[in-house]
């Protein structure tokens, strides 16, 4: 079936169903870069790449700091926060959805990459798979940095940090992906045409998947703009893998 | 440990998060579900008037396609139970000593991570009635083509043709998923232990049932939660390939939030939508843990 796809992806001609193209028309993919108006394609995967890169850097400093926190620190509320981050996990995204859009318009970011990439940068799932990494970090060795004068920040900064790559780079590559195929967060937020990510601009397409002069240059649109996520994916697969599996494995 | 500000320093920005994003728009977005904000008619908040619980009242009684897309949800869950079982079974199989095995767990996996958008359109052509290679398949067999995405009536009592369509698709594309995951969870399990079944006179079905089994079931549940509550919210599938189904059909309750928020501008009621439909999947959540806690499932 993966490879059904892939064929019908690659659907050149627009003709009734055949699985190779008689006669494959190569310039489609040239033409694909500049049809669709605005954004082009290219501008529609800088956007994406600006926001999605942007969001999962300061979700994974973010997610880690706080992680770190609650899986070293022991202090009054503690529990309490613990326990409500495992239940904002429960809560179903929805929910804020309306009320975040309203937010964005009284702080002016509508329309801008803010609104793209602050909201959800602590995501319940990332701190609580940090905190349960963190946790595994011996504490001598925190003890022991802390004699050589090692500042808190820098503790973090310089030992949990380096230690907790494996965590970082799961929760960092299943956030990039999940972020660069949000379609609903960004279709909202972003009014200006110009500032569409991927999954905007290619929404922008609906109108013409079935018309028969355009539907090639629809196919060649979308791969091309799944495949940088395709050889994502399979360059990182291994880290991406352990993200999803919410790194639950690692240690059996 | 020390006893010092230290951890509620490095908590600040979580707390601003906490406070801004998470309190003060659940506070305001409830407030906001009892007033009658609509963008068109009332222009800013400061117009709304207090109504009370007149938005929810209309949305269980008055709003059909609200009790309509509630349905649909539930309807899609059940795509779950699919794609759970194909995945472990095949996750079963590549565990097995087969040669390329990563070969296939990247095959599998690579639709989970690309974009659904990009999916629908592809899937979108397969369910073409004319042009369709699904159709041209059943037509060469003899069996006549179907309006996958836009057959307006129940083929089961209370589903309807375009929603299945849409769980399929589903289904294929979070196969992978359900692979990956189940695969890391068998190969988990030391040989030791199957060994020592073994030993214990287990054949390969009790070792199995003994061993495999009771390794897998959080892997399990976790597919199950997740799988569940991803498909509770679904949006970009049902909207990439219906639009929300001719007429309304395949609505599905995100969708609806947003075309009345968005579309209609009915801030206030696409709200108390959202929190009617959470807590439906509260109480549905409730249930099931108290079923799943008498059957010995739930760890927390």
């Amino acid at each position: 079936m993966t490879t059904a796809a892939l064929k019908t992806r690659t659907e050149i001609a627009s003709t009734p169903p055949r699985w190779i193209p008689s006669n494959p028309q190569w310039a489609t993919y040239v033409r694909a870069w500049t049809f669709m108006p605005n954004p082009t394609l290219l501008r529609a995967l800088l956007n994406s790449t600006i926001i999605t890169v942007s969001h999962t850097l300061l979700l994974l400093l973010a997610c880690s700091l706080t992680g770190y926190v609650l899986a070293k620190y022991k202090f009054r509320g503690e529990r309490l926060i613990f326990m409500w981050i495992v239940s904002q996990m429960m809560i179903p995204g929805f929910t804020g959805l309306i009320p975040m859009y309203l937010l964005m318009v009284w702080f002016g970011w509508i329309n801008t990459y803010w609104a793209l990439i602050i909201p959800g940068a602590f995501s319940a799932y990332s701190i609580f798979l940090m905190r349960q990494y963190i946790i595994t970090i011996p504490n001598e060795i925190l003890d022991a940095a802390r004699l050589y004068g090692c500042s808190e920040f820098g503790l973090f900064w310089r030992m949990i940090l380096p230690l907790s790559k494996p965590a970082l780079s799961a929760i960092g590559l299943i956030n990039f992906v999940w972020i660069w195929n949000d379609l609903l967060w960004p279709m909202l937020m972003i009014k200006n045409r110009e500032w569409y990510t991927i999954q905007v601009a290619l929404n922008g397409l609906f109108e013409l998947r079935t018309s028969f002069d355009y539907m090639s240059l629809v196919a060649a649109s979308i791969t091309i703009a799944t495949l940088p996520l395709v050889i994502f994916t399979i360059v990182t697969q291994k880290y991406l893998i352990k993200g999803f599996t919410g790194l639950s494995y690692t240690k059996r | 440990m020390k006893r010092s500000l230290v951890p509620y320093i490095f908590l600040i920005p979580f707390f601003l998060d906490l406070a801004i994003f998470s309190f003060y728009t659940l506070g305001f977005g409830i407030y906001m579900s009892f007033t009658d904000f609509n963008f068109a008619t009332t222009g800013p908040i400061t117009n709304a008037k207090f109504i009370g619980l007149a938005n929810y009242i209309r949305a269980i009684t008055d709003d059909p396609t609200f009790l309509n897309a509630i349905k649909n949800a539930f309807v899609y869950v059940l795509y779950e139970p699919v794609a759970i079982t194909s995945g472990l079974i095949m996750a079963i199989v590549l565990n097995t000593a087969i040669k390329g095995r990563s070969v296939f767990r990247t095959i599998f996996f690579i639709p989970v991570v690309t974009s659904t958008v990009a999916i629908s359109y592809v899937w979108t052509w397969l369910y073409d009635y004319t042009y369709g290679p699904l159709n041209y398949f059943l037509r060469t067999l003899g069996l006549p083509g179907q309006y996958w995405l836009t057959y307006p009536f129940d083929i089961f009592p209370g589903v309807v043709l375009p929603i299945v369509s849409v769980m399929i698709m589903s289904i294929w594309q979070y196969f992978g998923l359900n692979v990956v995951i189940f695969l890391a969870a068998l190969q988990s399990i030391p040989n030791e232990l199957h060994e020592a079944a073994r030993m214990s006179g287990a054949n390969a079905w009790s070792s199995f049932r003994h061993v495999t089994v009771p390794l897998v079931k959080p892997a399990l549940l976790f597919c199950v939660l997740t799988a569940t509550a991803g498909s509770l919210q679904v949006f970009t599938e049902v909207f990439m390939m219906t639009r929300g189904g001719p007429v309304d059909i395949t609505m599905v309750p995100v969708l609806w939030m947003q075309t009345q928020a968005f579309e209609f501008n009915r801030f206030a009621y696409g709200a108390s939508l959202a929190y009617t439909f959470f807590l439906i999947i509260l109480a549905i959540a409730l249930i099931e843990m108290r079923i799943l806690r008498r059957g010995g499932m739930v760890y927390y």
